[in-house]
């Protein structure tokens, strides 16, 4: 295989807890720009294999590669700046500070301004421009000085994102970006990715199938830890294993 | 803007009537002010924990009391001049934070409040024990010496002109910490006390960006310990006990942790009261413990925190009796 183009690659990965392996030899590829689906049933470790590749947790074995470089064991923040984000199932944000600062805090790290105690905030005229770009692009401007865990859920939910976002990542990992939203919210956020990630590497978990098959290009199911199947969409909707297993059981949510 | 600039007046006014003080109170006064001036650098510092980074330690007394001793020590044995003394007071608070703070900023909640106590009453004992650097409980007494600015000779001896130094340095700690507040590594602290984990997965390391702030802390706290030092020419074991470790939390949680000047107000306000009562009655401190018990359950936010609910209440009713 050759690997011109191939963004993140992992290979053999094995994670276990206490003697349960929750992910089992599972070997997958993003290539640059590519948008790429997350689906299985719940347990199925789908957000295990984002814990591992973001760095909360270690592999028990096998390798992942970002970029060419083993990123498997490495600290979070580190994995972060060297251009992987992610967002998360459980809305994660900064509750008890502005919409504008929790967008601002992910600016000032991308920019490495992370320890600077010589210079205000407030008059650094680049980063408060940028943030006021991510805010602008998920439609929150108006809502800046308010508290960001006053806001209402959707609200949350793009802010999430936002954060995400902000960091100027070259792989941005969303897990279940619409958990907990209503058919009208559902869309707006599909929106929002759509716009925010374009010319991005995208990974996505979801269950809601409308949006895997509207956003995604190649769809990864996986199943007891492992990869079922991988391809295109329409390859996925057809292959019998992944009906058997995922589509064709019961309702997918 | 209006905001800022009626701020900025507002602290014109505080430092103006600091500079005339010494002409309108006596000298018994005077002296308390300057207690309430190092308790609030002292509970400043310790805000940068408790308030703005959200951990409750009840060890702070370490880094004064390291302070303290470092101050005495160094102008005693090397006369050397007070400032520098003073500095290198909190630098060894600074060193001290960073020694054990490698260990404590790991931790949050329980586990973090229970080793800042256990590494308190490790340097207590230390202090109790190695009487020949630190004179176990009798102490070290020394003489404030004299400010030699370049052949001009400043006595400090005396209350007002050591009045005037103390006054410079707390202006001094508490523009350094307010600045801070203003800037990337002090918004830091806000987002890792709001949480560390997000914090982490945008390309923050909080491990060292905490020690970092509890290093700082450290500073300021030993700061704070090597000018009560120099104040009561002297330094002994309670300088670091529980009692200081809990005081500075008292001061700061009266005061308030949620805004900045909060500590400095809840310093000022438990010296005060403390000074009224034990010149009342002899169990003061009851009182004391009485109303640190009425404000933790009607005013978990302070005393800053209390002013501004009432003031948004105000500000509702006000708006509540323009609506028909």
């Amino acid at each position: 295989m050759s690997t011109a183009g191939v963004l993140l690659d992992i290979q053999g990965l094995f994670k276990d807890f206490r003697g349960v392996e929750v992910i089992k030899d599972l070997t997958l590829c993003v290539r640059e720009g590519e948008r790429h689906a997350i689906i299985g049933p719940n347990g199925a470790g789908k957000t295990t294999l984002f814990n591992l590749i973001t760095g909360r947790y270690t592999p028990s074995r096998g390798s992942i590669l970002f970029k060419g470089r083993r990123i498997s064991g490495m600290a979070p923040h580190r994995i972060n700046r060297m251009g992987v984000s992610r967002s998360f199932q459980i809305t994660n944000i900064f509750p008890g500070l502005s919409v504008f600062e929790n967008i601002r805090s992910a600016i000032l790290s991308k920019k490495g301004i992370r320890w600077s105690f010589s210079r205000r905030v407030s008059r650094m005229a680049e980063v408060n421009r940028e943030t006021l770009e991510i805010l602008a692009l998920i439609g929150l401007d108006a809502q800046r000085h308010l508290l960001a865990g006053s806001l209402d859920y959707g609200a949350q939910r793009a802010m999430e994102i936002g954060i995400s976002m902000a960091t100027d990542p070259e792989l941005i990992m969303l897990d279940e970006p619409t958990a907990g939203m209503s058919i009208e919210e559902t869309r707006g956020i599909v929106s929002l990715v759509d716009r925010t990630t374009r010319g991005k590497a995208l990974m996505i978990i979801e269950h809601d199938m409308d949006v895997v098959f509207s956003l995604a290009d190649t769809i990864t199911v996986i199943h007891y830890g492992t990869v079922l199947a991988s391809g295109p969409p329409d390859a996925i909707r057809n292959d019998t294993r992944v009906q058997e297993a995922y589509l064709g059981e019961g309702k997918p949510c | 803007m209006r905001g800022s600039r009626f701020g900025w007046i507002r602290i014109a006014l505080v430092i103006l009537v600091l500079l005339v003080l010494p002409k309108l109170i006596s000298e018994y006064r005077l002296n308390l002010v300057i207690t309430m001036m190092i308790y609030s650098i002292f509970a400043l510092s310790y805000n940068l924990l408790f308030g703005q980074g959200g951990l409750l330690s009840f060890g702070h007394a370490a880094y004064f009391g390291f302070g303290a001793y470092a101050t005495v020590i160094l102008v005693k044995q090397l006369a050397m001049p007070l400032p520098l003394g003073i500095l290198l007071g909190g630098l060894a608070g600074a060193f001290l934070g960073l020694a054990f703070g490698v260990f404590v900023v790991r931790m949050r909640g329980v586990p973090f409040a229970l080793l800042t106590l256990a590494f308190n009453q490790l340097i207590y004992v230390t202090a109790e024990k190695w009487r020949a650097v630190t004179g176990g409980e009798d102490g070290i007494a020394f003489i404030r010496p004299n400010l030699n600015l370049g052949g001009w000779e400043i006595d400090l001896w005396g209350t007002l002109n050591w009045y005037y130094f103390v006054l410079l340095v707390t202006l001094i700690c508490v523009g350094c910490l307010w600045y801070l507040t203003l800037t990337p590594l002090g918004r830091l602290n806000l987002c890792m006390r709001e949480n560390e984990d997000r914090a982490r997965f945008i390309g923050y390391n909080t491990y060292a960006s905490r020690l970092i702030i509890y290093i700082l802390s450290g500073f300021f706290a030993g700061v704070a310990g090597g000018l009560a030092a120099a104040f009561q020419e002297f330094v002994t074991t309670t300088f670091i006990n529980l009692d200081k470790a809990t005081d500075v939390l008292m001061m700061t949680f009266i005061g308030g942790g949620g805004t900045f000047f909060g500590p400095v107000i809840g310093s000022c306000a438990l010296i005060l009261i403390n000074d009224l009562l034990s010149t009342w009655m002899e169990r003061w401190a009851i009182v004391q413990g009485l109303l640190f018990i009425l404000l933790v359950l009607y005013a978990p936010n302070g005393l800053s925190g209390l002013y501004r609910s009432i003031r948004e209440r105000w500000a509702k009713q006000k708006t509540g009796a323009t609506q028909p």
